[in-house]
């Protein structure tokens, strides 16, 4: 945004920094910027790349004044294209298995090292790569460098998950940063446009996480070296905690989509869980559900998808939270 | 940068085609710079707050009614809420442990937001530096008075080691060896007393071996500071609304 007093190149009135429009005859400040984004909105909708055009009318937006009818009309696009993007759309190419394949053998490691590309993404961030480096430092001291390390990585995988979820809806946020005890976020730089999107984004950090947990889990179970035991049964217990729907909490933006009668039934798998694993994270997790079912308020229509996602990590989670931890060497 | 608004359930998502993006076409209509409060037009200059076009008279209104607020902010008030906080802040530490056995440090920070939210509304949501410095000192207490209970624990562990090896030295010991000491016996106020002094330097003792519960203890504490920041309404202006001369 411009920091300076800019005069209206059409009536000459100073516009005020941070005024979206003059306030004399109405001509729009980013004029130059809005056709373009539109334009590229439109190249990109031709190709039926969902996820560009989404990005380039969220820019248009915070370049129109509210109250105005392109402010309304670009915010209904955002909706409009979050929802096809949602339902899968994105962008319109074949996914990445089978054009590997196509390419036989030496396409499919290239796939793979385009995919672990994207896993290092953060990485070339400096505030990440500190953020990290002083999380290891303390979760070194406390636990050892093998399992600061895979531990750390397991948090950085779940926090790309949100990173690829914001991505695919084409919202601006920072790479992720650590805070050692805490774990690490990724700030957005715009809100979701829906509830949906918002809880899609909320629950990729869980679903990678799981993701992580359940590649670790692997690799136990191939090596038998108690280490991968330890990070499969930490990364879930982390993931099942960043359910809790309460504050910032990916569980928070989780259930925002869903109905009361679905976090209803969200409490009720957690409590049963909880009956299996007895885990008392998961009373902790059921309690707050019920909690937020009673009060929250409520969503226009029930979002089964998200309900299946939500319910999925809830049950594998506490499943691999019954790992039997190895005994300390 | 600015949040998107609300939904607009009257918008046709396919005007996108005619849209000019020349002049602002508002709602309401358009007839010049106006002010947001009184609505009268704004002929020779105007005044900017987040957005928002301001005659010179209103400007002058809202910082003084920003001064008044700030000169009625109670620090009792203020205290009286946040301590309130602080106790429920504990309350909810010593009830999710019970319900769950686990000691979660994100209750620090929950501590943190309830105490900061607290001191402010007292405060009459006006913050600065003595408001923020309130808040952080009962977030300290509150988050330091969970370490009451495992140091009384600790405290009773050796209390009770203590006693059991002097019992056996004595039993063991030559006769004609003095028995043991009494204990001094602290009553319930002044012992509770002592472990939340004790409680109090704990976090700063415990050094790099507790160094995750500091630095949690420290994002509890910035969030009670991130609450009660100065709220300050910087207007910008004036700017003028007639044509520059030209060079």
């Amino acid at each position: 945004m411009t920091s300076e007093v800019i005069r209206c190149t059409e009536c000459q009135t100073e516009i005020a920094p941070g005024l979206l429009s003059c306030p004399s005859c109405a001509r729009l400040v980013h004029s130059a910027e809005l056709t373009d984004l539109a334009r590229q909105a439109e190249d990109a909708q031709r190709n039926s790349n969902w996820t560009d055009a989404l990005a380039a009318w969220r820019q248009a937006v915070q370049y129109l004044p509210p109250g105005t009818r392109q402010r309304d009309a670009a915010e209904a696009k955002v909706r409009e294209l979050s929802g096809r993007v949602d339902a899968g759309g994105g962008k319109k190419t074949e996914p990445w298995w089978k054009r590997a394949s196509a390419l036989g053998p030496v396409g499919i490691v290239a796939a793979l090292l385009g995919k672990a590309k994207f896993l290092l993404l953060g990485f070339t961030k400096m505030g990440t790569l500190l953020s990290f480096l002083a999380g290891l430092s303390v979760y070194w001291a406390l636990w050892g460098w093998k399992f600061a390390l895979c531990f750390l990585l397991s948090i950085y995988i779940h926090e790309m998950g949100h990173v690829a979820a914001l991505q695919r809806f084409g919202i601006p946020a920072t790479a992720p940063t650590f805070i050692p005890g805490f774990g690490a976020f990724v700030r957005l730089k715009q809100h979701p446009a829906t509830d949906r999107e918002d809880a899609r984004v909320g629950l990729a950090g869980p679903v990678w996480g799981l993701g992580a947990a359940l590649f670790a889990l692997a690799l136990y179970a191939a090596t038998g070296n108690p280490l991968w035991a330890g990070v499969a049964r930490a990364g879930a217990w982390l993931n099942l905690f960043n359910l809790i729907p309460i504050w910032q909490l990916d569980g928070s933006r989780g259930i925002r989509s869903l109905n009361r009668l679905q976090i209803w039934m969200l409490a009720l798998l957690t409590a049963a869980m909880w009956m299996v694993t007895e885990d008392g994270m998961l009373v902790l997790v059921a309690l707050v559900m019920a909690f937020r079912a009673s009060t929250k308020r409520e969503s226009p229509e029930p979002d089964w998808t998200g309900f299946i996602e939500f319910a999925g990590l809830i049950v594998t989670l506490s499943l691999l939270c019954l790992i039997p931890l190895p005994a300390k060497q | 940068m600015s949040p998107l608004g609300p939904a607009n359930s009257g918008s046709d998502p396919n005007a996108t085609t005619t849209l000019q993006f020349e002049r602002a076409e508002f709602s309401g209509g358009h007839s010049g710079p106006a002010c947001s409060t009184c609505k009268r037009p704004a002929d020779n200059e105007y005044h900017h707050l987040n957005g928002r076009v301001f005659c010179t008279s209103c400007r002058a209104k809202i910082e003084q009614s920003i001064e008044k607020l700030r000169q009625s902010g109670s620090l009792s008030r203020a205290a009286l809420f946040g301590l309130a906080a602080a106790i429920a802040g504990a309350l909810i530490f010593y009830a999710v442990t019970a319900a769950t056995g686990y000691q979660f440090g994100l209750i620090a920070v929950v501590v943190g937001v309830l105490v900061g939210k607290a001191v402010r509304k007292g405060s009459g949501s006006i913050g600065g530096r003595k408001y923020q410095a309130l808040a952080m000192v009962l977030t300290y207490f509150s988050i330091a008075s969970t370490y009451v209970p495992p140091l009384t624990k600790a405290f009773y562990a050796r209390a009770e080691k203590q006693q059991a090896a002097e019992t056996q030295a004595f039993a063991q010991a030559p006769a004609g060896t003095p028995a043991p000491r009494p204990k001094v016996h602290l009553g319930v106020v002044p012992f509770y007393a002592f472990m939340f002094v004790l409680a109090l330097a704990a976090p700063v003792l415990g050094g790099f071996r507790n160094i995750l519960g500091t630095i949690i203890l420290g994002i509890g504490l910035w969030e009670a500071w991130k609450f009660n920041r100065r709220v300050d309404v910087k207007f910008t202006g004036p700017f003028a609304v007639t044509a520059a001369p030209s060079a």
